[in-house]
């Protein structure tokens, strides 16, 4: 009796001297975390911005975690390349991105098959929403800036837009289509990354339009787009020019400010509390590309995919789990939850207007 | 009306660009039988090279600096291919000068990153020719272009310059032996069609924005429209540069609604016109049939 006494008693002594040991390690080790961020092509200021925030985020941390930065160019092929180069070479717990909308779409059917969470800060397109469950984003869906925008202009009868072909402006194109039907007279597209878009603006000039949606994605595309509507600025001052994220940055309108000026954006919602303005203003350098909203959606999304892989660790649960169930703490997404969606809930579109050159909250 | 007119007036833009790198292909082809198919990443680079002419200086130096880029890559070409016209292996030119071009991209990528570049910042200046409005660089490609057109016509079809261009790679032991220094011809004629190149490359950039593989889609058409022409036929490449940028645009802009047809056709309708007037036309759109024995 003593003897089997004894056996059990050991037992649980070793099995609890294991439990700390593993606890120990498991918070010893630190969280290894893979970047998809554009780092050449148009939108590599975005990603430059962003490993800069996410640098600066991770010395803030209690415990830092292992930041890979890989380039995945706001392209789908590069995305998927840079995603197995972290997957199978760094051996990461989990990737915060893609960037842009068609990145995060291109690594969706991977991350089941190695058994890996997907929290990305920016991307926005609303096929994300009932992907994989290894899929989120703490961005808004693009559904939000589309019922936002049609709202705005449903008075108007004659509204053209031109779009650029990638999974991000075509979502948001689709979406704007399905609300406003047959008040679109012109809808045109050009391929990504095209240079001369002035045939497209000749097509859209022909239609009259009273309102014209510019969709380009972020980069160089948006600012040749705006330059060569420009040449025809006596015709599209009469037109009211809408568009979404791509404009907000003051950068991308420089080139052409007196036809950018009164054009009305549709973007991510202004954050303005203390502790946003402190977070901003301690970063080493401006983001006047990548902006407030994603600054903190960025920092956001390495707090709460830090966190939930150390708890993951500890109660034994895996990622999506502890992302899914509890609600996320930081910036913009403090205390705002998943609800068994892939995008964080209840995020509104801000409504900006550009005066003297800046993008006003209206 | 308008809208007609100035999608021509776009689209002669396009065709113009098309015409300066169909030249610059139908002359090397003239002289060595090799498809340089490089000429539109030289034409990237001269661009580039303008661009960094600028920022360290003036138009002057900019200027300096793009010819420089041509005359460089020019004489390199020349360095490269001759030996394959030497030993009659045109295909093996074609790679060779297909390797160079996506070596300059992937050169300038690295060197300059993939962002664009503008050549002339904001809005570029417009002219106004009764309603249809032309960019000032398309005003130059244009006016350059018909120059270059014309004088490339004249001197293949009309001067003995021609005629020695053609004989060159037609009979080259005759042109030796007539005392015509054809290794002379040869270099002269890379280096002179890098700078036409080079031009294009300038003003398209000017037009646009400046990025590493702005060249491939215009060589693609070129290289086309060499054939489509008539890869001996210099009247043939010219209109063939033409017909190819025209077409397409009106294809995309005139047809039917339904159709949903997009600027991303535009590759598709010059395969297709391609194939359709090489299938009636393998000669070239001005060739004659010959009858066979």
């Amino acid at each position: 009796m003593k003897t089997k006494l004894l056996i059990i008693l050991s037992a649980i002594v070793l099995a609890g001297c294991a439990g700390n040991t593993i606890e120990e390690s498991n918070k010893l080790e630190p969280v290894k975390i893979g970047v998809l961020v554009p780092l050449s092509g148009g939108a590599s200021a975005y990603g430059e911005e962003m490993m800069m925030v996410l640098n600066h985020k991770n010395q803030m941390l209690e415990t830092p975690a292992e930041l890979y930065f890989e380039d995945s160019k706001c392209e789908a092929g590069a995305a998927v390349t840079a995603f197995q180069k972290l997957v199978d070479i760094n051996g990461v717990d989990a990737i915060l991105g893609g960037f842009c909308s068609s990145e995060t779409l291109a690594i969706e059917p991977l991350l089941a098959q190695n058994d890996i969470v997907a929290l990305s800060a920016t991307s926005s397109s609303p096929e994300i929403e009932g992907k994989s469950k290894n899929l989120l984003t703490i961005g808004y869906s693009d559904v939000v800036i589309a019922d936002t925008m049609a709202a705005d202009i449903m008075d108007s009868d004659k509204i053209a837009i031109i779009t650029e072909q990638n999974d991000y402006n075509v979502a948001l194109k689709n979406s704007l289509e399905e609300r406003l039907g047959d008040k679109i007279i012109a809808n045109e597209s050009f391929e990504k990354n095209a240079t001369d878009m002035r045939n497209i603006i000749e097509k859209v000039k022909a239609s009259n339009p009273e309102v014209l949606i510019l969709n380009p994605n972020v980069g160089d595309t948006s600012i040749n787009l705006l330059n060569q509507l420009a040449e025809s600025q006596e015709f599209f001052e009469n037109v009211k020019l809408v568009s979404q994220e791509t404009y907000v940055a003051d950068d991308s309108r420089s080139q052409a400010p007196e036809l950018a000026e009164s054009m009305t954006l549709f973007a991510a919602p202004s954050l303005d509390s203390q502790e946003v303005t402190s977070f901003i203003e301690s970063l080493p350098s401006s983001v006047d590309t990548l902006g407030v909203f994603y600054s903190a959606t960025a920092s956001d999304a390495l707090e709460n995919l830090v966190r939930s892989v150390n708890d993951s660790r500890i109660n034994q649960t895996s990622v999506q789990e502890e992302l899914f169930t509890k609600p996320l703490t930081g910036l913009s997404s403090n205390g705002k939850s998943f609800d068994g969606n892939n995008f964080l809930q209840g995020i509104e579109a801000g409504k900006y207007v550009v005066t003297d050159g800046k993008a006003v909250l209206q | 009306m308008e809208f007609f007119l100035q999608i021509i007036a776009n689209s002669l833009v396009l065709g113009t660009q098309v015409l300066f790198l169909a030249l610059s292909l139908y002359l090397i082809k003239a002289v060595s039988k090799i498809e340089h198919v490089a000429l539109g990443a030289i034409a990237t680079a001269c661009g580039y090279g303008f661009y960094q002419g600028l920022l360290i200086g003036s138009n002057v130096m900019a200027l300096l600096f793009s010819l420089v880029v041509a005359f460089t890559f020019g004489y390199l070409s020349f360095l490269l291919l001759e030996k394959f016209y030497k030993n009659k292996e045109p295909l093996l030119g074609l790679i060779v000068s297909l390797s160079m071009g996506l070596l300059i991209e992937a050169m300038i990528a690295i060197v300059f990153k993939s962002s664009s570049k503008s050549l002339i910042e904001g809005i570029l200046p417009i002219v106004d020719v009764m309603g249809v409005k032309f960019t000032l660089p398309g005003v130059y490609t244009l006016a350059i272009g018909f120059v270059l057109a014309l004088a490339a016509f004249v001197l293949v079809n009309k001067t003995p310059i021609g005629r020695t261009l053609r004989s060159v790679s037609e009979n080259s032991s005759l042109v030796s032996s007539l005392g015509i220094n054809q290794l002379k011809i040869r270099k002269s004629v890379y280096i002179i069609s890098s700078v036409i190149a080079g031009i294009v490359g300038v003003l398209a950039a000017m037009n646009t924005s400046l990025t590493p593989n702005m060249g491939f889609n215009l060589t693609i058409t070129a290289f086309i429209a060499l054939f489509v022409g008539g890869s001996s036929d210099i009247k043939g490449t010219i209109v063939a540069s033409f017909l190819l940028s025209l077409i397409p645009e009106f294809l995309i802009n005139y047809a039917p609604s339904s159709f949903e047809f997009t600027n991303s056709y535009r590759m598709f309708f010059v395969f297709a016109l391609a194939l359709i007037i090489l299938s009636f036309k393998p000669r070239g759109i001005f060739s004659k049939n010959i009858r066979q024995s």
